[in-house]
């Protein structure tokens, strides 16, 4: 952009340079957040009816947010540290089942209400402050990192996919059998746990700033309301993304990622930098999945499938491994797919056609499509990392990049 | 993984490695003999139950078994985890029944002979069939990702499984496929305890042995499988020595869809009847039972396999402290994360230091 | 390195005001748009903003009914129908009720992908019928699970609780007290009731089963349930109604609904327990021909140990899905046969059969058009708010509807309880008999 001409392009030069590396993130930010503002234009500019099934709607722009931490998290293990994580819904059940405990009836007639906001306070049950579960989710989340990450992350690649994807597959399981774990109902099973009380700031903050609202869901655009947290939820895992990327450890994963043995021998202390990079990427799992619960205000084992990972992994392997914004991309594209844009196709072309064919059934198998052709064609992802896209290119000689091995 | 011993900080996570030797060694015994315990006590407990179970499991070890032998070439071979072969098998037992009964007509109430030759020409189909479907899978797929990161393929084999899987549901609909009835004869041959044993389920042992055998046979004495070992041992080395690697990988792939073809026509004259969405958690089963045996291993797959079959129809059909049918697959993935983490050359596999 | 806190407070603090700006624009615009859209003025329905919604069909009503059904999937042969009924219906009656004119919108609860009914899109949709204030009424949902979760989402919706009719939820907590803590009262957060049922609850469809079981001469029993919140509460009904009528259970277990699942060792776990009946709490769709196949091969055919099984396998696809081994088995339905449908009903299914003919008319299909009839007399009687149309769902007297007259109690339940007992005979299920447990069977559990 510096080499660009002419009175604007010297005034634009003359910016300090941390202006101008920040215009872009934060005009898209920008029109980002103001998206359920102009999303009626938006829908009726692409024609209503239909054709305006199109443009995503707030609540898929809710559940774009959360794919997209999601992503951004499985990217700090697969991207950074290059570590193949298949059972990454296991943090998120993690997390959703945090929600599920402390912000529902579930184990009433134990009553507790701890600094809850916009709840009812006769309300039978566990009530915790929602957005303390955030931070709890996480936080438990990570320390299910770890327990799980200590034995198998000294395995090598492709063996630790297998591990992961099976707890990946007993999680869900466990949970679901989990109404009667040595004869307590912890997890409610296949019931599920529902109602999880909704966001809000309290009656009392409400009073005082009256744009914050009691309770996200009373609101008649609650929505909106969820989509402006998730995308701050977004924000600050991107903040946490890039600070981390270029921090100490996250050279060392770099490292790692190419080299394991030279990585060691330079000092790399092994475990716990893989430790890290499992546990980071569980942590906002966990949030985006409490988050997720809160929104739906439910959590039910079967929301948490293999295919949850994958759908992840291939929005990861999309936007460019180990770039952010690629990943941010990639995320809010598949979900965006996948909640509504393939429907909406499928919809518009079936009436211009006058068929009948439902392509949402085959949602995964354009999935698998996805990850092939990009595995094959640009397996540095739409937008690359520079370093990414050399190891890509030109091959490696003589060996994997991820294992220890010679 | 012996080089993090001389990092200068010493928390437990570095601490744990080393340990692992000996509590590794501890563990296995443990855990094997717990086992032994518990089959024997089971069979205490309920002799003849026990037997019929037995039996059962021995048939499904045999499906299993010719599974996990395509996953344990594959990987034998060239080290990929080949997550559509489980999906292979799927479309083995598709094309069976589209074989069987809608080209066919095989209902069961032909004459024997006329039965008997149904199924073989349903065999060769399919057999044909898988292989080279795994055939144009690595073409297409993994070839030109030999020298990527090793991620890469895996990835791929991901999105493989899922197209695979899709394309069944798109030509065969998101429904089941009956096979009819039953095709091989369901006559009782003995009883046990109440519960027959029948000529279906001793079939499927009978049909699956003498695959196994030329299995053995085709990598231990032919050019091609003596081919087949000297690239897995070393694919620069048997290229300088004249060896066409590529094409003896796709032989291999060949071999593994064929067994998987084999695999799905068995499946589906014992179940008679199949689904687009079968592959995946059979397709795992039969992996754990190769990591089990030790994966690269043949007879350590079979052996896998039988465990496999028999730990899963001990753990529904028994009774003396057994967790229950609504816990067979965190069962059967324990067993395949214990086995990776604490002795990841399997039963029978030879350690390999990179892999510990 | 060391700036980059600062950049980090710097896009915080721009965020945050961004933010707070964007939240100031919408509130403002959006409780404008409530409220020129509510209360039933002149203007016609605004559609229900979804892509799981299809058009509206009357698009000139001013207040739209909407249904929430799994469309794909294996129910979509019923949900279909379900969704010819309820316009059958609003037709017949010329799109009004009482003074207000009405816009129907069928919307879709499940995703193609699982078949189902999925959580998120259950969700998503009673959101975007919250926010939508021409919504009046829902008829649905067909999964309990899905309606667990709309259900507290309409009940809090801004400006009154949205009136939900369910012509096929049958698990008892939606309405009545279970042992699940805090049911029903965690479905109504506000503390009004604003859902009611058509159907009779599991808690009579599992005494029915195990009356039909008494009847056939059965001693014991062994009851499997696929652990799913339909099968498995079902099948806890059918356990203690067995015992209370002094059936021996012999256990009651969870089995494996994956695909390629063989349960000849489950079976022959079983065998050696020597039951005279199976109970099976599922779902077709959930590998359950195999089930059956298996049963018969280890257990032999269904008379010489009876196969009892709830609504969720009373369809043709078991049939197709079990072959001959589905030969002798009994399927409950909630509800009475639609060949059993007199007066209002049996006109009801002849004009069904003229204008759509289906093959075959689902059992669940007359329920949908009870549960559009429920909801048209509760808008009739209202003022045209929701807070209204809600209070107007209980204690109301349906006379002469598709089902005949019933009436709908205050927690939302209808009074009536008839189940219908299937056999499969030569491949086709037929009506077995038509009973209605007595009140000693049906368990209930006071409200929490």
């Amino acid at each position: 952009m510096s080499g660009r001409t002419g009175p604007v392009g010297d005034a634009w030069a003359r910016l300090p340079k941390r202006v101008r590396t920040l215009t872009l993130p934060v005009a898209v930010l920008v029109l980002v957040a103001l998206y359920p503002n102009y999303y009626r234009d938006l829908f009726d500019a692409l024609g209503g009816g239909t054709t305006g099934q199109l443009a995503p709607t707030v609540p898929t722009m809710v559940v774009m947010c959360v794919y997209v931490t999601m992503a951004l998290g499985l990217n700090v293990v697969v991207g950074y540290a290059g570590l193949l994580d298949l059972g990454y819904v296991a943090f998120y059940a993690a997390g959703a089942y945090i929600a599920g405990w402390f912000a529902t009836l579930q184990f009433a007639p134990r009553d507790v209400h701890f600094l809850s906001v916009g709840v009812n306070p006769v309300l039978p049950g566990l009530h915790f402050n929602v957005w303390l579960l955030l931070v709890v989710a996480a936080v438990f989340a990570t320390i299910l990192g770890i327990i799980i990450g200590l034995p198998t992350l000294r395995l090598r690649g492709d063996y630790l996919a297998i591990v992961t994807l099976g707890f990946g597959e007993i999680i869900p399981q466990a949970v679901n059998n989990g109404d009667d774990w040595f004869g307590h109902n912890i997890t409610n099973g296949p019931n599920g746990l529902t109602p999880i009380d909704s966001l809000g700031f309290g009656v009392s903050i409400h009073n005082t700033v009256s744009f914050l609202p009691a309770s996200y869901r009373l609101e008649i655009n609650s929505a909106d309301y969820y989509y402006w947290t998730g995308l701050a939820m977004v924000v600050f895992t991107l903040f946490c993304c890039i600070r981390l990327r270029d921090s100490r450890l996250g050279r060392a994963w770099v490292a790692i990622r190419e080299d394991e043995i030279a990585a060691s021998a330079m000092g790399v202390p092994l475990m716990r930098t893989k430790t890290w990079a499992y546990a980071i990427g569980a942590f906002f799992g966990g949030m985006a999945g409490c988050f997720y619960a809160i929104f739906k205000s439910s959590t039910f084992p079967q929301d948490f499938s293999l295919n949850i990972s994958i759908a992840v992994l291939c929005m990861v392997i999309l936007g460019g491994m180990g770039n952010v914004w690629g990943v941010c991309l990639g995320g809010a594209l598949l979900s965006y797919l996948n909640y509504q844009g393939l429907e909406a196709v499928g919809n518009n072309l079936n009436e211009v056609a006058g068929t009948s064919f439902n392509i949402p059934q085959y949602t995964f198998g354009i999935f698998g499509i996805i990850i092939v052709v990009m595995m094959l064609v640009r397996p540095q992802g739409l937008i690359p990392t520079a370093r990414r896209k050399i190891e890509l290119e030109a091959g490696v000689e003589g060996g994997s990049l991820y294992d220890a091995e010679a | 993984m012996t080089a993090q011993s001389g990092t200068t900080r010493k928390p437990i996570l570095a601490v744990l490695p080393r340990m692992s030797q000996q509590i590794n060694r501890v563990l296995t015994w443990v855990v094997a003999g717990l086992f032994g315990v518990w089959v024997v006590g089971n069979f205490i407990n309920a002799p003849k139950q026990f037997v019929s179970v037995f039996l059962l499991g021995i048939t499904l070890g045999c499906i299993y078994a010719l599974v996990a032998l395509g996953y344990t070439l594959v990987y034998g071979i060239i080290e990929l985890i080949n997550f559509a072969h489980g999906d292979v098998f799927m479309w083995g037992s598709m094309v069976a029944v589209t074989v069987s009964v809608h080209w066919l007509g095989l209902n069961g109430s032909q004459a024997w002979y006329a039965t008997a030759g149904g199924i073989l020409i349903t065999m060769v189909v399919c057999v044909a069939f898988c292989g080279t479907l795994n055939v144009a899978i690595e073409r297409v797929a993994y070839r030109p990702l030999r020298n990527a990161p090793k991620l890469a393929p895996l990835i791929t084999a991901i999105g493989m499984s899922f197209i695979l899987q899709n394309a069944a549901a798109l030509v065969y609909g998101f429904i089941e496929q009956p096979l009819g009835g039953d095709i091989f004869p369901t006559k009782a041959l003995f009883s046990i305890g109440g519960v027959a044993y029948t000529q279906k389920s001793l079939l499927i042992v009978l049909i699956t042995i003498p695959v196994m055998l030329a299995l053995t046979w085709l990598v231990r004495s032919t050019r091609q499988g003596k081919a087949m070992r000297a690239v897995a041992q070393d694919m620069d080395a048997s290229r300088m020595m004249g060896i066409d690697v590529d094409r003896t990988i796709a032989f291999t792939f060949a071999l593994g869809g064929a067994l998987a073809g084999a695999a799905g026509v068995l499946f589906v004259m014992y179940q008679t009847s199949t689904r687009y969405d079968l592959g995946f958690q059979l397709g795992l089963f039969a992996f754990t039972a190769a990591v089990l045996g030790g994966i690269g291993n043949l007879t350590g797959a079979a052996l896998g396999a039988l465990l496999i079959g028999l730990i899963q129809a001990f753990n529904e059909g028994l009774s003396w402290h057994t967790p229950g049918s609504s816990w067979t697959q965190s069962l059967i993935f324990s067993i395949l994360i214990l086995v990776l983490v604490f002795r990841p050359q399997g039963l029978l596999g030879e350690e390999v230091p990179d892999r510990a | 390195m060391r700036r980059a806190p600062g950049r980090a407070l710097w896009v915080t603090a721009a965020v945050l005001v961004l933010a707070t700006a964007a939240a100031c624009g919408s509130g403002s615009s959006g409780g404008g748009g409530g409220g020129t859209g509510g209360g039933g003025g002149g203007n016609a329905a605004t559609p229900v903003n979804s892509s799981t919604c299809k058009s509206v069909v009357n698009p000139n009503g001013q207040l739209l009914i909407v249904s929430d059904l799994p469309l794909n999937g294996s129910s979509s042969h019923q949900t279909t129908q379900m969704n010819q009924a309820i316009q059958l219906v609003l037709e017949q009656n010329n799109w009004k009720a009482g003074k207000y004119t009405l816009a129907f919108q069928p919307c879709d609860d499940s995703t193609p992908q699982a078949g189902t009914w999925d959580s998120t899109t259950c969700s998503a949709n009673a959101n975007a019928y919250a926010q939508d204030p021409s919504v009046i009424g829902n008829i649905g949902t067909f999964n309990s699970g899905c309606a667990e979760l709309e259900a507290p989402v309409l009940n809090q919706a801004q400006p009154g609780p949205i009136a939900m009719v369910s012509p096929a939820n049958t698990w008892p907590g939606l309405t009545q007290g279970t042992k699940v803590p805090a049911e029903p009262s965690k479905y109504f957060p506000t503390g009004t009731r604003s859902y009611a049922r058509v159907v009779a609850p599991d808690n009579f469809q599992g005494p029915a089963l195990a009356q039909t079981a008494q009847g056939l001469g059965v001693k014991s029993v062994y009851i499997l349930n696929d652990k799913q919140a339909y099968g498995a509460g079902v099948a806890q009904y059918f356990e203690d109604a067995a015992k209370k009528l002094g059936i021996k259970v012999l256990g009651n277990s969870a089995y494996n609904t994956k695909t390629g699942t063989n349960y000849q060792a489950l079976f022959q776990g079983i065998a050696a327990k020597h039951p005279d009946a199976i109970m099976v709490g599922g779902l077709i769709c959930e590998n359950g021909g195999q089930l059956i196949k298996d049963k018969v091969a280890v257990l032999g055919d269904n008379q010489k140990v009876k196969l009892l099984l709830p609504d969720g396998f009373t369809t043709s696809q078991t049939i197709t899905d079990a072959g001959k081994a589905s030969e002798g088995l009994y399927a409950s339905v909630a509800g009475v046969p639609t060949d059993q449908l007199t007066g209002a009903g049996a006109t009801f299914v002849s004009d069904f059969q003229a204008k759509y003919n289906p093959d075959f008319i689902d059992p669940y299909t007359p329920y949908a058009a009870a549960a559009t009839q429920v909801l048209l007399k509760a808008i009739a009687a209202s003022d045209g708010t929701r807070a209204s149309v809600s209070k107007n769902l209980f204690g109301a007297q349906i006379t002469d509807s598709v089902l005949g007259t019933f009436a709908i109690n205050d927690a939302g339940d209808t009074n009536q309880g008839s189940m219908t007992i299937d056999v499969a005979k030569n491949g086709k299920l037929v009506t077995y008999k038509v009973l209605t447990p007595p009140a000693n069977l049906v368990e209930t559990f006071p409200d929490q």
